[in-house]
């Protein structure tokens, strides 16, 4: 072999659309480091954009790294997003929405954000699987899109979950311009009053059991998801597997976003994402997280109409049902002060996200349920 | 579209359902046992030299930050422990 033929092999089968998928990787890893978003996840994706997108490369492949952590680890049972559960379900104090449960309807209410954006994307032209995985977005939880979107073979995995992880992190800007839109100044300076219950320590142990067979009974393709949330949850609860429970919080946690982000950019191959339909996927998300939003202030606002004066919700804690936590809660309290100095909006909101990351985790499971039925899987 | 209605309609039914079934697991466990949390107390300014009133605050604030209130027998073993002592 010519010598200069073998050093150059990399560069002759460069393409315009490997370079593009480098800037797309570096731009992820801009976002992750210098602005924090998400940079568990982003900084590991945008580094794998750039692995899978080199000429020849060793990470694809039969014997490559990244295709094989994708079979194993995504593929065959979606086992790195339902084992991340099991750590976000340690890390979850069920508290501020046990002790306030009506925030359980918002947690309801904001997830219609995904079954509006699966309507838009069928009136767009996208196939029924692709609508309801590009629907999940919505749901502002990256597990639960990587494990729908998987499960439905979307064609568009990749971008789902770069749409799904970088919106999380733009809450803080979608949110409040979203929120807007639908109130006024002076709904958005509604006081409410905190009065918690007390949350006995049965309560707390039978909660995540029960849940798991409520979600299990209406919804049987959500216990992959409701289950292992619930499974983590019970281990920091139980009070006697204190090192699994920190071991499910920390290093199992790391260790899968770690293998996650990189392995998701398996699907970030130029040939499957360089195409008009992932701006298409980009904008669908967006849309997705606004119709959240909005959903969750209007159903506030309808709840008022039963509710007495004094006893109002404040519509800004609607918004707060989707499952981006604790970002939603924290834009709640934000914006609630900058009405009111004395507007502390902050456990509401808490309550609300908290049962967010339920509502999100069933709605990926109704979602699931609707596909078996109609012979997608 | 159709399916997509059905979706829309049906599904958020049926995360309406679960959330409200669990709304209505919290209630049951919460009325099986419920102590409502009282306020923490606030020591008057002019009773700071009043031992008694000095001692109940106290016990009163400990109580409230182990969230014991509703734990009896947690409560019960503090105390022994501290008679112990």
């Amino acid at each position: 072999m010519n010598i200069l033929d073998f050093l150059t092999q990399g560069i002759r089968l460069l393409n315009w659309q490997m370079v593009l998928m480098w800037l797309v990787g570096g731009v992820l890893i801009y976002l992750a480091i210098e602005k924090e978003f998400e940079p568990a996840l982003l900084l590991p994706m945008g580094i794998g954009a750039i692995l899978v997108n080199l000429p020849l490369t060793g990470v694809l492949g039969e014997n490559g790294i990244i295709e094989w952590l994708y079979t194993v680890g995504i593929e065959a049972a979606e086992a790195f997003p339902i084992l991340l559960f099991v750590g976000i379900g340690a890390m979850i104090d069920f508290g501020p929405l046990l002790s306030n449960p009506l925030m359980l309807v918002f947690g309801g209410a904001a997830q219609v954000g995904i079954f509006l954006t699966v309507l838009v994307s069928l009136g767009l032209g996208f196939e029924l699987n692709d609508a309801m995985s590009i629907g999940v977005i919505a749901a502002a939880d990256g597990p639960t899109s990587i494990l729908v979107s998987q499960r439905l073979q979307s064609s568009y995995v990749g971008a789902i979950t770069v749409a799904a992880y970088s919106y999380m992190a733009m809450v803080p800007i979608i949110q409040p311009f979203a929120i807007k839109l639908v109130t006024t100044k002076r709904e958005r300076a509604i006081k409410m009053a905190y009065n918690p219950q007390s949350v006995s320590r049965r309560t707390r142990l039978l909660f995540p059991i029960f849940v798991t067979l409520i979600a299990g009974l209406v919804a049987p393709d959500s216990v992959s998801l409701v289950g292992f949330l619930m499974f983590g949850n019970l281990l920091r609860e139980c009070g006697v597997l204190d090192n699994l429970s920190q071991t499910a919080q920390g290093p199992l946690a790391n260790l899968i976003t770690i293998f996650l982000g990189i392995t998701v950019s398996f699907q970030m191959r130029y040939q499957v994402f360089v195409t008009p339909q992932t701006l298409m996927v980009m904008g669908l998300g967006l849309l997705g997280f606004v119709f959240d939003t909005v959903g969750g202030v209007l159903f506030a606002k309808f709840l008022n109409l039963f509710r007495s004066e004094g006893n109002k919700v404040n519509p800004m804690v609607g918004a707060a049902g989707i499952s981006a936590f604790p970002m939603s809660a924290r834009v709640i309290q934000k914006m609630g002060l900058e009405e009111d100095s004395q507007n502390h909006l902050l456990m509401h909101a808490i309550g609300a996200n908290v049962a967010g990351q339920i509502g999100s985790v069933v709605a990926g499971g109704v979602i699931l349920s609707f596909a078996r039925a109609w012979g997608l899987f | 579209m159709i399916q997509g209605l059905e979706l829309l309609v049906i599904g958020m039914i049926s995360v309406f359902i679960v959330m409200l079934l669990i709304y209505l697991l919290v209630y049951i466990l919460s009325r099986s046992k419920s102590v409502p949390v009282e306020p923490l107390p606030v020591l008057p300014a002019e009773s700071s030299d009043d031992e008694s009133a000095v001692l109940a605050a106290i016990v009163a604030a400990v109580k409230y930050e182990m969230g014991a209130l509703d734990e009896d027998k947690q409560w019960q073993i503090s105390i022994e422990r501290n008679k112990g002592e």
